[in-house]
């Protein structure tokens, strides 16, 4: 088994897939964390707003 | 050249300064966000996919882990490669296959020893949180003392004293955040961070390859053997097929088990983005494993070149290998960049502490004191239990981390340490949900096998020439047998007679 072809196919599959899964989360988290925000913004789920 | 040389400056201070103080703002403006006890521990379950993939990514990849990932890499060179690749196969399978994460997150609960109740009684609830929370709390007693180290390499800062005032700030920042914010400080600091931490970390890269040369980087240094340096099971590697076995249990069962990672899967909105955020993630481990092991190589290399530095690695007062990597980048990088990418490694000091801080104490709170309690508690209660918690940890985090020093290698003192919680919670989850005669007796026999593992950071792990060696993979490989075994031997030899009605339709009704 050729270990050195090995580790340099995972080392260039690591750099260059890493680097487009973060531009790919930055961009997609931006739009997340707004939604996030405005889901915790609702009212609460309590019986009282239930019953209303 | 002298081993503490910087190109750290005045410059890269007011980076580091300037950035350590955005968590705490973060913090103090999503307080009004926390209204809940669910706010606070799985941010109301509102995560989607890419700021789930950015806070999971954030929290396992931690100062600790680029120390200890570059630690390997400085030891054993490309062999410590096989760890990600394992690792990496183990959260791929999980995703795809949904194993353990996919259920557990249809039953909406917030910690792990929450479903032990659920399917084994409140007793083993409590037995497997104080079991969880003991290892968990242990494991991340030496982050500090690995800071710390990252902390001289790079600026060239060697007061003890101002080291340990320095620390001590850091910790009590990220105390501040998590106990304002919770989750959803947690989520959002653990974006920034992941975005900051990224960027550095691939800059970082650029700078180790093209110091060290694309083909230098791939020649064993004449100081260690060519074989082992890119062979995991060649002979003196430090590794071997034990080791190899240990790491597909460890990584496997850490994948779907580490409380603070599938904390995020129980926050995830849904079942499904739960099982996406691990396929997607897969790409994360590996780096978090490849990158630091790739810098750790780099700078042995690079060490391996200048007799000075060489020696100061070897001998009686060698410097612990920890320094290797930092003393590396401090070296290679220019002033400004170096400032980015320390800044960048403070973000995921900080973003493993912050969540850790809050697992931990969330399993104190949930499993251990509100079940002991025998009236209801209030979701104020818990919360300002959660909160004391957190300050509790912080405060003995200070004391251990900074005194205690490991027998063995830093990854090798966080296998150990986790598996006193992975092996019986990996056996107890997996047979709760998958084998219908698994019982509460079971449970309990494989969750006090778990804590067989503390054996691995014993005196007879330190050679082969001590009375009574074990190594302490052959320990942690063992630990995890012996767990399966007592669930399956407990389950089978004393089945339970009358397990309550209640507890079966609870189950029946939460998994449906």
């Amino acid at each position: 088994m050729n270990w050195v072809l090995l580790w340099k196919g995972v080392l260039l599959f690591t750099l260059f897939g890493y680097s487009l899964l973060v531009i790919i989360v930055f961009f997609g988290g931006l739009k997340n964390v707004v939604a996030m925000l405005k889901d915790l913004s609702a009212p609460l789920q309590t019986p009282e707003n239930n019953a209303k | 050249m002298d081993v503490f040389a910087t190109n750290f400056k005045t410059v890269d201070w007011v980076i580091v300064t300037v950035y350590i103080f955005i968590p705490v703002i973060i913090g103090v403006m999503v307080r009004k966000y926390v209204r809940q006890l669910s706010d606070f521990i799985v941010a109301g379950r509102s995560l989607r996919l890419f700021i789930a993939i950015a806070t999971l990514t954030g929290t396992e990849l931690g100062l600790v882990t680029v120390m200890y990932n570059s630690e390997l890499g400085f030891r054993h060179g490309f062999s410590a490669f096989h760890i990600g690749i394992i690792e990496t196969v183990c959260i791929l399978a999980i995703g795809i296959t949904g194993f353990i994460v996919y259920k557990l997150r249809q039953l909406r609960v917030m910690t792990i020893p929450e479903f032990y109740e659920i399917r084994f009684g409140r007793n083993v609830r409590i037995i497997g949180g104080i079991l969880l929370a003991l290892g968990g709390i242990l494991n991340m007693g030496l982050f500090l003392q690995a800071g710390a180290r990252f902390m001289m390499g790079v600026t060239g800062y060697s007061n003890p004293a101002g080291l340990k005032l320095f620390m001590s700030a850091m910790l009590i920042m990220v105390l501040i955040y998590t106990v304002l914010g919770g989750m959803v400080s947690v989520v959002l600091n653990d974006f920034l961070q992941f975005v900051v931490l990224s960027i550095g970390m691939i800059i970082g890269s650029y700078f180790a390859i093209r110091e060290i040369g694309w083909s230098n980087l791939f020649t064993a240094p004449e100081t260690v053997n060519n074989a082992s340096w890119f062979n995991p099971v060649a002979e003196g590697s430090g590794f071997g097929m034990i080791y190899v076995l240990f790491m597909v249990v460890l990584t496997f069962s850490a994948g779907a088990l580490w409380q603070s990672g599938t904390l995020r899967a129980l926050s995830a909105k849904t079942p499904k983005v739960a099982k996406q955020l691990y396929v997607w993630s897969s790409v994360s481990y590996l780096a978090r494993r490849v990158i630091p092991m790739l810098w750790g190589i780099c700078a042995f290399v690079f060490v391996s070149q200048s007799p000075k530095l060489l020696s100061s690695f070897q001998g009686p007062d060698a410097l612990n290998s920890q320094f290797g990597m930092p003393i590396f980048i401090a070296k290679v990088l220019p002033s400004g960049f170096l400032g980015l990418i320390a800044a960048g490694m403070f973000a995921a000091f900080m973003s493993t502490h912050d969540s850790y801080l809050l697992s931990w104490s969330s399993v104190i709170t949930q499993d251990i004191i509100a079940p002991l309690k025998k009236e209801q508690l209030s979701d104020k209660a818990r919360l300002l239990i959660t909160r004391i918690s957190i300050v509790a940890i912080g405060l003995f985090l200070l004391i251990w981390g900074l005194w205690f020093e490991a027998p063995v290698s830093l990854w090798n003192y966080m296998a150990v340490t986790g598996t006193i919680y992975l092996a019986g919670a990996f056996t107890v989850v997996a047979a709760g949900l998958y084998w219908k005669k698994a019982n509460k007796t079971g449970a309990t026999l494989a969750l006090f096998a778990g804590l067989l593992a503390i054996l691995g950071i014993g005196p007879w792990t330190q050679g082969e020439n001590v009375p009574f060696y074990l190594s302490d993979k052959f320990i942690g490989l063992m630990t995890f047998v012996i767990a399966f075994v007592g669930m399956v031997a407990g389950s089978l030899l004393f089945p339970d007679k009358n397990t309550p009605q209640a507890r079966k339709d609870a189950y029946q009704e939460a998994a449906s």
